[in-house]
């Protein structure tokens, strides 16, 4: 009846091993707590967030990577990607342009402060530096040049006397963003041809003026086949510069770019469940009302791939065997993705019955 | 000293069966007023005497608290709406929100799960026990196993707490706030489990004096007691607990899963503070006033002298070292001093708030070195960002 004499239990035994139930978690699949260590305006309309982890460690990142930022904002979580404009190896900092009447960017221009705190999700994206030494040749325009300058500062600190051209379009000198950043970085490598071209200059402006079509592209940028090409701005000036790149004979292989979406409108979401059968797991899962098929997918256990989670990466994207989804826009679907019956989990719900192949 | 003349010479073994009898008997010896020992003998002695916790899968803890079934609900108790409220807004998802892919070798030096600076080497080198660097990581992270699993148990016993006092707080606020907490601790039991089985995979039986603790807890059919156990002496128990891991640990996923923990206790005192001034002050004779005043000095008194990770030293030392000199050099490593300070520093002002700090009893506080911790802010003053910025500052001044 008495403990003592009784060998004494010190451990609890896990004879099995770890649970089952917890399953392997996917790496980066959880929002990273942050805190707004500092506020740099960089112009009249555009502020830069800089960032700390609350765990103290800051993320591996790859120089044109973006973060998707959860914001909390009148009680909702809202999600919106934005580029670092960070090199490879800084830390974490992300330049945003006030939208006028943007929800989200108004809230982060208004509302955060130093001490302000919210999540990450990623880093995703693969606008990135390609392997090498060969020239490099990056056209931005406005905000554009958040992702650009992340990856232009990389690879001149990797080999300063790269040979690197940089065509940035803004509306005036007032307009640019980065403009004392990009001096004294092109003041300190002269291998940096840097080209700033203003649409509406003010009278004293000596540089490059008016607005930029195909020839003035070429002209500026050069059409080297060898130069690898990063494209990064209003989808106006990323169409002109593809195809005049594309006429000069560049393959388009060497021509990377990143087109930053509008904030999605969400497609309106069934207000009765519906069931989902993920055909290569064999698993039916109830998508509750307001949930997209990625959030029932993983609320069930399914090990779905994503990134972004704003229809940004493609990396959640699945091809619908059977059924009809409601997908928000804009997003990163092309139209032959859609003409194959692709669709993106983290943006789109199941408006009946739906059988997709994943 | 007639202990010291009787142990010596003695086999370790048999010195450890005296020391420990001694000791179990000290426990109830040790609380000063006759009517607390009483009320805590009845768990004593399956704690310590039977040893109820170190064998079979369960043990069966009876209360004869009654549920207190609101029939009108009127009385609102706004302070206490607004921490519903705001715990409904602030429910974290431990699955979702901790990156669980994060990969945890306890051993690792660069990313220790727990530092060789937390465990008493030196002490246990005064003692003649010296461990290689590989024997002081291992060590290093049995001892973070052993204190995890004691707050995975502790998690286990706050989450029947949490829940018997739904049933049985009077306000109406308080059982809708109760109802948030009792989640809360569900979620802490789940990351707790969760982080020492898949990361570091050794989970350690519960403490005896933990289990002695938990079992008066959840035995006393006074809600009021049961209520100032838990939400004021074991959560400022947790918290000083958790504050001293979350500042040595260098893991992030633990790192983090602390931080979030931290900010639900300080909800959690909240609460307890906020109902036990209104029943302190508006209910009680001044003779119950008086007995719970005693009783929470008691305890205070055991928490802060009896957490020694026995475990740890019948795995590590038992042939080589007695317990009594494993005690000693616990009770004086530095790390145990950051416990001790953590706890107190929220403890002492939250019981002073509530009115269980008399002039009668401070002078007992006082003999104990506890009072320089009066005038401190009590949690009604405090949010979870406070407390990790004062848990995050001792850091600085202690090392």
């Amino acid at each position: 009846m008495f403990a003592l004499g009784r060998p004494r239990r010190i451990l609890i035994p896990r004879g099995e091993g770890p649970s089952k139930r917890w399953g392997a978690a996917q790496p980066g699949q959880a929002p990273r707590p942050v805190r707004v260590a500092g506020l740099r305006r960089e112009t009249a309309d555009t502020l830069t967030l800089v960032l700390e982890p609350e765990d103290g460690v800051v993320p591996d990142f790859r120089a044109g990577q973006y973060f998707t930022h959860c914001f909390e904002i009148d009680g909702q979580v809202v999600r919106r990607a934005y580029s670092l404009c960070a090199p490879e190896g800084g830390g974490l900092a992300c330049t945003i342009k006030l939208v006028p009447g943007g929800w989200v960017s108004s809230h982060v221009h208004e509302a955060l402060q130093v001490g302000s705190r919210y999540r990450l999700l990623g880093p995703t994206g693969d606008f990135l530096l390609e392997e090498g030494s060969g020239p490099l040749r990056f056209l931005a325009g406005g905000s554009g040049i958040t992702p650009v300058i992340s990856l232009v500062e990389t690879a001149l600190a990797r080999d300063p006397r790269r040979d690197i051209r940089l065509v940035y379009a803004s509306r005036s000198e007032a307009d640019i963003i980065f403009a004392e950043r990009l001096r004294e970085l092109a003041q300190a490598h002269p291998a940096l041809r840097l080209v700033h071209v203003l649409s509406q200059p003010a009278a004293g402006w000596t540089g490059e003026r008016g607005r930029l079509d195909g020839a003035r592209i070429a002209a500026l940028l050069g059409t080297d086949a060898a130069a690898m090409f990063y494209l990064c701005g209003p989808a106006g000036l990323m169409e002109a510069a593809e195809s005049v790149l594309r006429q000069a004979g560049v393959p388009a292989a060497r021509v990377r770019h990143e087109r930053f979406l509008a904030a999605p409108r969400l497609a309106e979401r069934p207000t009765e469940p519906q069931e989902i059968l993920f055909k290569q797991s064999g698993r039916v899962v109830t998508q509750r009302p307001g949930e997209s098929i990625l959030e029932a997918g993983l609320r069930e256990g399914l090990a779905l791939p994503f990134s972004c989670m704003v229809g940004g990466c493609a990396h959640c994207k699945l091809q619908v065997l059977e059924g009809e989804v409601a997908l928000s826009e804009p997003n990163c679907l092309s139209p032959e993705e859609r003409a194959a019956g692709f669709t993106l989990a983290c943006s789109a719900c199941a408006t009946g019955p739906l059988s997709v192949a994943a | 000293m007639m202990l010291d003349r009787m142990l010596n010479g003695l086999p370790l073994k048999a010195q450890n069966q005296i020391y420990s009898t001694f000791d179990n008997l000290n426990v109830l010896a040790s609380v000063g007023n006759l009517k607390v020992a009483a009320s805590m003998a009845p768990s004593a002695v399956r704690g310590l005497v039977l040893g109820k916790a170190r064998h079979g899968d369960a043990v069966p803890m009876v209360s004869g608290h009654a549920a207190h079934f609101d029939l009108t609900y009127q009385g609102d108790f706004p302070e206490m709406y607004e921490l519903y409220r705001r715990a409904v807004a602030n429910q974290w998802n431990g699955d979702r929100d901790l990156d669980w892919s994060t990969s945890v070798d306890p051993e690792d030096p660069d990313k220790p799960v727990m530092p060789l600076d937390y465990p008493p080497f030196e002490g246990l080198a005064a003692k003649g026990i010296r461990l290689n660097q590989k024997e002081k990581l291992r060590f290093a992270a049995d001892m973070a196993s052993w204190t995890l699993s004691q707050f995975m148990h502790g998690e286990q016993g706050a989450l029947y707490a949490a829940a018997q006092v739904t049933e049985s707080v009077q306000w109406l606020d308080g059982k809708l706030y109760g109802a948030t907490q009792v989640m809360d601790e569900g979620r802490h039991l789940e990351v707790f489990l969760r982080y020492l089985d898949t990361k570091l995979q050794k989970v350690y039986a519960v403490n005896d004096n933990l289990f002695v603790i938990l079992d008066d807890l959840l035995t006393d059919s006074r809600w009021d007691v049961k209520f100032l156990g838990m939400q004021i002496m074991v959560e400022g128990l947790a918290l000083g607990a958790f504050g001293t891991m979350y500042n040595f640990t260098r893991e992030p996923l633990l790192k983090q899963l602390l931080r979030y923990v931290i900010q639900d206790e300080a909800r959690h005192v909240h609460y307890g503070v906020l109902a036990l001034k209104a029943h302190i002050s508006q209910e009680l004779s001044e003779a119950e006033r008086r007995e719970r005043e005693d009783w929470a000095y008691e305890v205070a008194l055991l928490m802060r002298n009896r957490f020694l990770s026995h475990e740890l030293y019948y795995e590590w030392f038992e042939h080589k070292l007695s317990l009594k000199d494993w005690d000693e050099v616990v009770m004086n490593a530095p790390s145990m001093a950051a416990f001790r300070h953590l706890m107190f520093l929220r403890l002492i002002p939250n019981l002073e708030y509530i009115g269980l700090m008399s002039d009668r009893i401070k002078a007992h506080y006082d003999k104990s070195g506890l009072t320089s911790f009066l005038g401190g802010k009590n949690a009604t003053q405090l949010s979870g960002e406070d407390l990790i910025r004062d848990i995050a500052a001792y850091k600085v001044e202690a090392r």
